[in-house]
């Protein structure tokens, strides 16, 4: 980055790699994957269980499972810093305070044995450096926030005395405790049922106007996507297939495998009787080595130059600026 | 809450009837005549009035299950009958040699306890360094030591090269120390791998990802979110410690010469005592059940998921 | 690139070798014992190590290598055998217990409690007083003691699977019990078991040698470990070696056992690579990645 100016990405995943080596395997679950996110933005990014989403934003955080060694590889810049070369000290001063996360599963993501309001305050106590009861205050105030009834007799209770929906909300007030720039919710409402789900999304969305916040959200629920985000990324098999905007992305798909993926999703509105579309085949091994573009096995639109080069992103003209799609074959096709 | 302490209580008191029967039949089960056997030890010429009279005055004769209940009153009563070996009572015998063990499995455990938390926690805060791989050889071995073992050589290193210590007979602080470290090295051992293993686990939940992803270092995290995790498993371990030191008593006082209860014990197995083994035998299960009520009840009073007094 | 999980690799060359070193000898031991352990020569009583006794011999002449290899037979065989006393007996009650519940389930839970309550050298040792000591009697005794935990493992592990909707699914096509018994639940729960008893088989010897020890278990001329130390404790001065040897191959032994239960463990829960490991891993799929 030459020139420092407001229009500057927030953050911005620059050709970055991360390959994880466990005792029985090592794989690559994502593969030179660039990308950026603006203040106030929201990016989503979707895609099948292993396509390695929300490993690309995990382990710029140092927050992958214990036991698990990673080399990563590229660069990701949070306000200009890259995250890969930070110091353990200078990645926990980021972590809560500048980038909070939300996960999927808000049951074990609470500590068990330890009050809500406890695990609630003490974030706040890290990064806002507040007096005890200021602390205390503020987290009843954020238990308001996201839509908590008695936040006074909540912050007494344990994880488990509360419903799913009551501890995602604990753990989205968790996550902006300390009032970050950038919010990650890892499939915040995959856990949930699906009236839940309507409630958590719509939070997201009132928090993230009033505090301009940044989210990139990760998921595989298209509806969640068309209700939150302003851009999308597709991954697959830890690459970037397409990234744009997000009517164009839901609207007018480049690459074969968002179409794919939008043509399986079944609609309400379709006459019964229409048959499922899925797409056919297996997303590939990535412990080992892909050659050529990673969807081409299970490609309908696929040449012999696909299995051999990998496309990069290429712009798609027809569409808007910022359009990007992985395929050279539909890139070019009008309409 | 209540209710749940009321359950424990119930099924402790079933257990404890079960000990009772268990002890009375493994007794009555005994291959041969016991008259005869009583009789001959008592000296004196054996004829069959002799073994009738025995027979008559320890109500051999009766049906069992009248036997079992004049036992158990004589049981409550305090009445535990005589030691066919010394003819001593066995309930005096037994006040008299509670010392000894008691100071035994209170010693040991006082070993354990420090030797568990101090070393487990090293482990857990250092991992894959050479403490922790330290403790891992020395936990493995420890707990494969057999405690007669480690008995014999710490007279011998102690007691008959260096002559630093006593190592016979229950006598004062200092021959208290051998015996002690003997009993409390490996359940230590023990307990500093369970310590360990249990923050171990602990710090891979995913809450502890959590509070990384919120900004705390990995010490604060062991010991605010790690440890209160482990609690209930310590309390429970250590509470089946106590059984095991005292398992341990049987063995290490016959070697330090002490006389406590363990002793007693196994000369009584040596010498079919019977009614000796089937007093020790119904004390220490009633002892061990006991032990076991009170550190289930306080596990659960520590442990906030067993609480369900408050509603959500 | 997967690694395959071989033997080696699972248990890691400390455990197999140990492993190995004492299966030989439980197998072979008659024949490489280079005397007979019950042979007393008192002429050569106490000798230390030599030529002819490499280990020494004991008061009574006996070569101590042979008692040692003897005793390995022993306490091997003895925790075999209660092994599968134990295991199998726990595993009938446990069955039942899972399977038809009820009153059953009730009882047979209940003595189990009271086995766990009761540490299992108490009711071994209560056991043997009654029934004298032999080397039979300790195996009786251990075995009783014993039953508890594999019965309460076995009922564990049925009570999970008869929960599960695939046994239902089996009742509903007519399979039965005994069908079910031991088509589908024996093998799941015969796997568990397997894996404590590998853990469990070190404790086991331990309670042999401590019963041995205080003199309840194998008797003399036989030999086992524990007994060997404490004939050999009043001679602790003059011959320590007659206390250390025994003990050193007990020990040695639970090692073995005590390993093999760990790295079962381990294959559940991975830990961290060396680095040494990391970098070979890294340069190989580095190699497989761009060859």
């Amino acid at each position: 980055m030459s020139r420092p100016d407001t229009n500057a990405p927030l953050l911005e995943v620059a050709d970055f790699s991360v390959t994880l080596h466990t005792p029985t395997i090592s794989v690559r679950p994502v593969d030179h994957v660039s990308y950026s996110v603006n203040a106030g933005e929201v990016l989503a990014i979707v895609g099948e269980s292993g396509s390695g989403k929300t490993i690309l934003n995990m382990a710029p955080l140092d927050l992958l499972p214990v036991g698990v060694d990673s080399d990563l590889e590229g660069a990701v810049r949070f306000q200009g810093r890259d995250l890969l070369k930070m110091t353990t000290g200078q990645l926990e001063a980021v972590r809560g305070g500048e980038i909070g996360v939300v996960f999927q599963d808000p049951l074990s993501a609470l500590n068990p044995v330890r009050k809500v309001g406890r695990q609630l305050i003490e974030g706040i106590e890290r990064h806002l450096r507040l007096t005890p009861a200021h602390a205390e205050a503020r987290a009843a105030d954020l238990l308001s926030l996201v839509g908590l009834p008695d936040p006074q007799s909540r912050m007494q209770q344990y994880p488990h005395e509360l419903s799913g929906g009551m501890r995602q909300r604990v753990g989205v007030a968790m996550s902006i405790a300390g009032e970050p720039k950038l919010l990650i919710a890892d499939e915040p409402t995959t856990a949930l049922d699906v009236t839940v789900q309507a409630q958590i999304v719509a939070l997201l969305k009132d928090l993230q106007k009033r505090m301009s916040m940044a989210i990139v959200i990760i998921t595989h629920d298209f509806g969640v996507v068309s209700g939150l985000a302003d851009r999308v990324a597709v991954m697959y098999a830890g690459r970037l297939s397409e990234l744009g905007g997000v009517h164009e992305v839901l609207l007018d798909p480049a690459h074969p495998y968002t179409r794919g993926l939008l043509a399986s999703v079944p609609s309400l509105s379709a006459p019964l009787g229409t048959p499922f579309e899925g797409l056919p085949g297996q997303p590939p091994n990535l412990a080992r080595r892909i050659d050529g573009c990673a969807f081409a096995p299970r490609c309908p639109v696929v040449r012999p130059s696909c299995s051999r080069d990998r496309p990069p992103l290429l712009s798609v003209p027809r569409s808007a600026l910022g359009h990007l799609a992985a395929c050279p074959v539909t890139v070019n096709q009008t309409a | 809450m209540l209710r749940i302490t009321l359950n424990r209580a119930v099924s402790a008191a079933i257990l404890i009837v079960i000990a009772s029967i268990f002890s009375f039949i493994l007794i009555a089960a005994f291959p041969g005549n016991v008259a005869a056997l009583i009789a001959e030890l008592r000296g004196g010429f054996v004829s069959q009035e002799v073994v009738d009279q025995v027979a008559e005055e320890y109500r051999l004769n009766d049906p069992l299950i009248l036997r079992y209940f004049h036992w158990l009153g004589d049981v409550v009563q305090g009445q535990l009958g005589h030691s066919l070996r010394t003819g001593e009572s066995v309930a005096e015998a037994l006040a008299e040699r509670l010392k000894p063990t008691a100071v035994l499995v209170v010693g040991g455990s006082l070993v354990t306890l420090i030797m568990g938390v101090s070393l487990g926690f090293a482990g857990a805060l250092w991992p894959n360094g050479l403490a922790d791989r330290l403790i891992r050889v020395f936990a493995v071995f420890n707990v494969s030591l057999p405690k007669f073992f480690l008995a014999a050589m710490l007279i011998y290193v102690f007691g008959v090269q260096l002559q630093l210590l006593p190592t016979f007979g229950f006598r004062g602080p200092a021959s208290w120390l051998l015996p002690c470290i003997a009993v409390g090295a490996v359940p230590g051992a023990l307990l500093s791998r369970l310590i360990r293993v249990g923050l171990e686990e602990a710090m891979a939940k995913p809450y502890v990802i959590t509070a990384k992803a919120k900004g705390f270092a990995r010490r604060r995290i062991l010991f605010r979110d790690a440890l209160p995790n482990i609690v209930p498993v310590f309390l429970t371990a250590f509470g089946m410690n106590i059984a095991f030191i005292t398992q341990s008593a049987l063995i290490i006082e016959p070697i330090f010469s002490w006389n406590g209860v363990g002793a007693y014990f196994v000369e009584a197995a040596r010498f079919r005592d019977l009614p000796v083994l089937q007093s020790c035998l119904l004390m220490f299960s009633v002892l061990f059940i006991l032990v076991n009520l009170a550190v289930d009840l306080i596990v659960m009073m520590a442990d906030p998921l067993q609480r369900r007094a408050k509603r959500g | 690139m997967i690694w395959l999980c071989t033997p080696l690799r699972l248990l890691g060359w400390p455990t197999l070798l140990l492993a190995s070193f004492f299966a030989f000898i439980a197998i072979f031991g008659a024949f490489i014992s280079p005397y007979d352990p019950a042979r007393q020569d008192l002429m050569s009583a106490m000798q230390s190590f030599s030529a002819q006794h490499w280990l020494g011999t004991d008061n009574l002449g006996r070569d101590t290598l042979s008692r040692l290899i003897a005793g390995a037979q022993t306490t091997l065989i003895g925790v075999t055998t209660v092994l599968v006393l134990a295991g199998t007996a726990g595993m009938v009650l446990g069955t039942l217990a899972g399977y038809f519940g009820g009153w059953l389930d009730e009882i047979v839970m209940r003595l189990c409690d009271f086995g766990f309550s009761v540490p299992s050298l108490f009711v071994a040792l209560a056991i043997v007083g009654v029934f004298g000591p032999s080397y039979g009697n300790m195996i009786f005794a251990l075995s009783i003691a014993w039953v508890p935990i594999y019965a309460r493992l076995t009922r564990g592990v049925v009570a999970a699977a008869v929960a599960q909707p695939y046994i239902e699914s089996l009742r509903v096509l007519g399979a039965s019990p005994a069908r079910i018994i031991f088509r589908h639940l024996i093998p799941v729960a015969l796997g568990q078991v397997l894996v404590y008893a590998s853990a469990d088989a070190g404790l086991l010897a331990l309670a042999i040698a401590n019963l041995s020890f205080l003199g309840l278990g194998v008797q003399p001329p036989q030999a086992e470990w524990g007994q060997m130390l404490v004939s050999a404790m009043p001679y602790i001065q003059e011959a320590p070696r007659l206390v250390i040897l025994p003990g050193l191959a007990l020990t040695f032994l639970v090692i073995a056992f005590n390993l093999l239960g760990e790295r079962i463990a381990l294959a559940k829960n991975p830990r961290p690579m060396s680095r040494r490991k990391l970098s070979l891993r890294r340069v190989l799929f580095k190699k497989e990645m761009t060859a």
